[in-house]
């Protein structure tokens, strides 16, 4: 016999189970597929892809009011600037004119 | 005693009517639109002018300056039309608009006449400032509406024209 054999025998020997493993073992697998069973079941499943689409829904209803409300002051902003555009070329224009008109 | 209760009411009642004041562009006005053949038309009031501030980036000078004076504007109403033939309007459309700038507060500041042409600036005296600015510009073939209501700074205005890369509004 070389001392490989020995050692493998040694670690291979049998050994009883400690007293009370079976049902620990049984227990605990028990109490996992109750976990499993809850995290499984329907309600739980339609909650979660609810929850979903209300996110997804709340997230789409926001962009596009952002992006509504983006464009309504872009436009804003181009007609503010066309009104003060127009306003001071209006001014402008009489000035000169009045001015013109004097010196005539 | 009650007599001077009664006048005080009177001139709070009249100023507050006055600085409450919001002007309307008369339906035969609008209407002219039709027969334009190029019309600007822009009703900006307060919660549009705030919305139109908080797009105007103010790391822009110009749009700094424009920001700086919207920023005490109640409203501003534009229309102008041009038109291809003479006769497409009258003086007195006009008059549903000047008879809105009759109150205490408002004063004609300057009247042009000239055939085919009538000029008017109107000016709301708001306390010691400058609270408003009307301008009606009458040509044979173009008509122009400017109506600013709130504190501003004429100066400045008037330095805006032709900036912000806008094509420069034509005004004979």
């Amino acid at each position: 016999m070389n001392p490989l054999d020995d050692e493998l025998r040694r670690a291979l020997r049998r050994v009883d189970a400690p007293e009370g493993f079976a049902d620990r073992v049984r227990a605990r697998i028990e109490a996992t597929t109750a976990v499993a069973r809850v995290t499984n079941s329907g309600w739980v499943k339609t909650a979660v892809a609810l929850a979903a689409t209300l996110a997804i829904m709340a997230g789409g209803t926001w962009y596009r009011a952002e992006e509504q409300r983006r464009a309504q002051g872009e436009e804003a902003k181009r007609q503010v600037l066309l009104s003060l555009n127009i306003a001071g070329n209006k001014l402008r224009a009489i000035e000169m004119k009045v001015n013109h008109r004097e010196d005539r | 005693m009650k007599k001077i209760m009664f006048g005080a009411t009177c001139v709070l009642l009249v100023s507050a009517a006055a600085s409450a004041q919001t002007f309307t562009i008369p339906e035969r006005i609008e209407r002219l639109a039709a027969k334009a053949r190029d019309a600007v038309n822009i009703t900006l009031d307060g919660p549009l002018l705030q919305l139109a501030s908080q797009f105007l980036n103010s790391s822009n000078s110009d749009e700094r300056v424009a920001k700086d004076v919207i920023s005490k504007l109640k409203s501003i109403h534009v229309r102008t039309f041009e038109f291809d033939r003479d006769g497409e309007y009258s003086d007195s459309d006009l008059d549903a608009i000047r008879a809105q700038l009759k109150g205490p507060t408002w004063a004609r500041v300057l009247e042009s006449k000239e055939p085919g042409e009538r000029t008017q600036i109107f000016v709301k005296q708001d306390r010691n400032e400058l609270g408003g600015l009307v301008i009606l510009a009458a040509e044979r073939r173009e008509l122009s509406i400017v109506i600013i209501d709130g504190a501003i700074d004429l100066k400045r205005l008037s330095a805006l024209s032709g900036n912000f890369g806008i094509p420069k509004f034509e005004s004979r």
